[in-house]
């Protein structure tokens, strides 16, 4: 007799009632307070729903009440791992809708900024996902290493993570010998430290036989799904915000943006490895360039831009970040919407999820390197 | 390479033909608009204006598309047919604005609670408690 199999949503296990699963909101491997419902058949997901908003703020809201800087502060709690980043996108937003000019330097040392902070996201990242798929260890080196980018935003901006560096017109402070001292030093031991990643977590035989052929989605559904950054162009799709659509000076540096080709977890997991050294060579690249001057545009005290709208997108580690500010000609926002990557990139789960194992859904969240600070705003 | 730099253009629509406008910027091989980056909306006060930023891989074109619904009575129809990002997009705008999206297949609440904050925080006629108010407009 033929056995009778049920399916779900198209995914064939063995056939069991479906049984739902809570994962989170307080779970270690979903990176904050995410939480996804699982359908499981047997052990494979059928369906897998994220919930979000527990950690919603409302700081669209809140910028409406707030003048253009004083909302610089909130955009550090954004992604609260790549805070430089989030203060870049925001202030060259509120640059281009008063069409200011930013001093030279001040251009040079914001790369700088990003580019440390995006190395030091990908290895928190790198740490995390090693950390998740149970390599205990994997994560005290790359924490290690990333402590010494904390404390060279320490010296530069007094703070470890909430940095507000990047001021409208400029920066806050221009930055010291010391600082460029201990970034050459830095950029010096970078290519140990990846070979100590290579040999310790990517090479690891296990940890890529957890990750390699897992999830695989056609690039056409990410696309629709309005997902940027790395996990994008894992599959393929060769679309970086720094090369296509250049803010800033990043048009001066040269640097390569990996691509996958197979779309896996594997290769989401890799395209932050690699991006790490291509980081390392435009800060390099920019201190070569560093020139002498101020690090502050003259700027009124009190920013009135005029009327109108603007709308400013920058590449963070985790994707496009926009900013879309409705100016009513008032010294505060009309409206203040934020395009967070995260927030999209969490509208792939689902397409991630069915189909693979229970125990693979970690491995699929950790790639995915939601940060639910800025998803929730 | 495509290295098409235009400044983001803005298309005026209306809610009936949303749809019908966003489909052929979608389809038509002249526009080849293949990703719906974001969707946000606007209180203008009696209106409140949906904006709909649409972004081309192909031709690395950005286009806003807008479209403007009666604060009263607000509703306009899903484009999640269309894009698969819209499926969050719209749930938030629901939550802050109160939009009703028609044939959205998951209308639940994204971002507020199971069973909605009880306001619309982004309108303008709710204004914040406390001293966060005080500081509003």
């Amino acid at each position: 007799m033929a056995q009778l199999k049920l399916e779900h949503n198209g995914v064939t296990a063995c056939g069991t009632e479906l049984y739902l699963l809570n994962m989170g909101p307080q779970h270690p491997s979903t990176h904050g307070v995410l939480r996804v419902l699982l359908e499981l058949d047997g052990e494979t997901v059928v369906q897998a729903t994220p919930v979000m908003g527990y950690l919603h703020r409302g700081l669209e809201k809140l910028a409406e009440a707030r003048t253009y800087p004083q909302f610089i502060p909130y955009t550090d709690r954004l992604d609260y791992v790549s805070s430089m980043c989030n203060n870049l996108a925001y202030c060259q937003a509120v640059e281009k809708l008063i069409g200011a000019e930013v001093p030279e330097r001040a251009e040079y040392i914001r790369v700088i900024m990003a580019e440390l902070n995006r190395i030091a996201s990908h290895m928190l990242f790198i740490g995390a996902t090693a950390l998740d798929l149970g390599g205990m260890s994997g994560m005290m080196y790359t924490f290690r290493d990333r402590e010494y980018i904390l404390d060279l935003f320490n010296l530069a901006s007094g703070s470890r993570l909430t940095y507000s560096y990047v001021r409208i017109g400029g920066v806050m402070n221009d930055i010291s010998v010391e600082f460029i001292e201990l970034l050459r030093k830095f950029l010096a031991d970078l290519p140990g430290m990846l070979t100590e990643y290579d040999n310790l977590i990517n090479g690891n035989e296990i940890f890529q036989a957890r990750l390699k052929g897992v999830s695989i989605v056609p690039a056409d559904r990410l696309i629709s799904q309005g997902v940027t950054g790395p996990v994008l162009r894992a599959s393929g799709i060769d679309y970086d915000l720094r090369v296509k659509k250049p803010y800033g000076i990043y048009d001066r540096f040269k640097f390569a943006v990996p691509t996958g080709s197979v779309g896996d977890n594997w290769e989401r997991y890799l395209m932050r490895v690699l991006e790490i050294s291509e980081s390392a060579k435009i800060i390099a690249q920019a201190l070569e360039n560093l020139p002498e001057g101020p690090v502050m545009a003259k700027i009124p005290k009190v920013i009135k831009p005029p009327v109108g709208e603007v709308y400013h997108a920058n590449e963070t580690p985790r994707g496009e970040l926009g900013f879309h500010i409705v100016s009513d000609g008032s010294t505060k926002p009309y409206r203040l919407h934020i395009r967070r990557p995260t927030f999209y990139n969490l509208g792939c789960v689902n397409a991630l999820c069915q189909g693979v194992k229970i125990a693979d859904v970690a491995a699929v969240l950790a790639v995915l390197d939601p940060c639910m600070g800025e998803a929730d705003a | 390479m495509n290295q098409v730099m235009i400044e983001t253009g803005v298309v005026e629509s209306t809610p009936a033909a949303l749809l019908a406008d966003l489909q052929e910027l979608r389809d038509n091989a002249a526009y080849r608009f293949d990703r719906l980056l974001d969707v946000t909306a606007v209180d203008r006060g009696e209106t409140l204006e949906l904006v709909y930023r649409l972004h081309s891989l192909q031709t690395n074109c950005d286009l806003v598309v807008k479209a403007s619904v009666d604060s009263a009575k607000p509703e306009i129809a899903s484009v999640s047919g269309l894009w698969e990002a819209a499926l969050f997009g719209e749930r938030e705008v629901q939550d802050m604005f109160g939009v009703v999206f028609i044939g959205h297949p998951d209308p639940r609440p994204l971002l507020a609670p199971e069973d909605g904050f009880g306001f619309f925080p982004l309108r303008k006629n709710y204004k914040l408690p406390g001293r966060s108010g005080q500081a509003g407009r």
